[in-house]
């Protein structure tokens, strides 16, 4: 059967867990922040779950947060909260502050 | 040819040349600008403000396991709390001061002859209201794929090893609900006294991996 | 309205793959359990994650499986158990 969709995964084959685990990163935590802080208004957990969804695997792949960040900046997008050149001005912006700083 | 960016500016061609569709290679600190810059975005539109998200990020550090191990222990110490707390575990942890809002948390009950593991495999669902930010392990492809097909062979992954005898019962916290496990007190935890009790009770045992150990 | 089950009823997932956003595994489709208990009435995540308000919203089960009967080749004992969650229009009787 082909219908299974990346994302849902239980029952499929793995490697083994490693059970350790590490605090999150303060721009980890800040991604969590910004989804709360939004809320239902902005950004609706099950609006997430599917722009997550509909990652493509190798970007689904990603580590939890990064790809958590993919699939929020994905949705914002459509839902117009800012458009993609709003987002790639702020980016390139951002970027060179972070630049500047080092 | 359709021709879309996503989040990264990577551009994606969504044909069949087989063209060389190489994955960059970002570091962290290119996430990290992704916060920064959705911060200042969403704040410069309006759609959320930086007290906000402060407001929201105190919260976050405000939930940890020890919130959860406090009402275990109180569970332990108090029959008539249990009993509450398997009927109705929002209520029950607002008696101990603890607002689990807006999870609708359950609580399953270890026994000597059954054991719970928890895991969320279409995505992460965890009882953040309760115990904070999930771990990595519960995050990942194996625990999520494989907790539900071979759960003793996981629990053993974490040095956890059930007799044949014991029923396990796996929950996957697939929709509304979310979970925490109320382990077993252990033997040799007679006359300890309810902050006694709260420190061995870590966060693997509330998701069910492992045990209290005294 | 009444709920078209009752805790103790045996109960199968409908074995379909409708695309979108669905919060039933692929695993458990097609697959019997009994209803452990009614956990109430929650907007629809089908909807909610298109930006619908997910009303009305849908009765929610969460049903018990044996092991055995969700993996062929499960390795573990026999007593073992899986519980998930299932909307009702998910559900059908077995």
């Amino acid at each position: 059967m082909t219908d299974r969709r990346y994302h849902d995964m239980g029952g499929e084959p793995a490697g083994p867990v490693d059970p350790s685990t590490h605090e999150a990163e303060p721009w980890q935590k800040l991604i969590t922040a910004l989804r709360n802080a939004l809320g239902d208004d902005y950004c609706r957990v099950d609006e997430l779950r599917r722009a997550l969804e509909d990652l493509r695997p190798e970007d689904y792949d990603l580590p939890y947060f990064e790809r958590w960040a993919v699939a929020m900046v994905n949705l914002f997008c459509e839902k117009g909260l800012f458009s993609r050149a709003e987002w790639d001005a702020k980016m390139a912006e951002v970027r060179r502050k972070v630049q500047e700083a080092a | 040819m359709t021709d879309e960016r996503d989040a990264r500016g990577h551009h994606h061609h969504h044909d069949h040349d087989h063209d060389a569709h190489a994955p960059i290679e970002v570091g962290a600190s290119e996430y990290e600008i992704m916060a920064l810059a959705m911060r200042e975005l969403l704040i410069e539109k309006g759609y959320v403000t930086a007290a906000e998200i402060r407001s929201a990020l105190e919260y976050m550090d405000s939930r940890t396991p020890s919130l959860g191990a406090k009402v275990i222990a109180k569970a332990w110490s108090d029959p008539a709390y249990k009993k509450r707390l398997l009927e109705n575990a929002p209520a029950a942890c607002k008696e101990v001061g603890v607002d689990v809002t807006p999870a609708h948390l359950v609580v399953v009950e270890n026994t000597p002859a059954t054991h719970n593991v928890i895991v969320c495999t279409l995505c992460s669902c965890y009882p953040r209201s309760l115990l904070g930010l999930p771990p990595d392990w519960y995050k990942s492809k194996a625990y999520r794929s494989r907790v539900v097909i071979e759960p003793r062979k996981v629990l053993k992954e974490f040095g956890t090893e059930l007799p044949g005898d014991i029923t396990l019962r796996v929950h996957d916290s697939n929709a509304d609900l979310r979970y925490i496990v109320l382990p077993l007190r252990p033997k040799g935890t007679e006359g300890w006294g309810e902050e006694k009790l709260a420190s061995i009770v870590t966060r693997d045992c509330l998701v069910g991996v492992t045990l209290p150990v005294v | 309205m009444t709920a078209m089950f009752k805790v103790g009823d045996k109960v199968t997932v409908k074995r379909t793959h409708p695309p979108g956003h669905r919060r039933t595994p692929f695993y458990i489709r097609g697959k019997a359990g009994i209803v452990e208990r009614i956990a109430g009435n929650f907007a629809n995540p089908e909807e909610l994650a298109y930006g619908f308000d997910g009303e009305p919203r849908r009765r929610l089960y969460r049903v018990r499986f044996m092991q055995t009967e969700i993996w062929p080749r499960y390795d573990g004992p026999a007593q073992d158990t899986l519980d998930l969650e299932v909307f009702e229009h998910w559900l059908e009787p077995a």
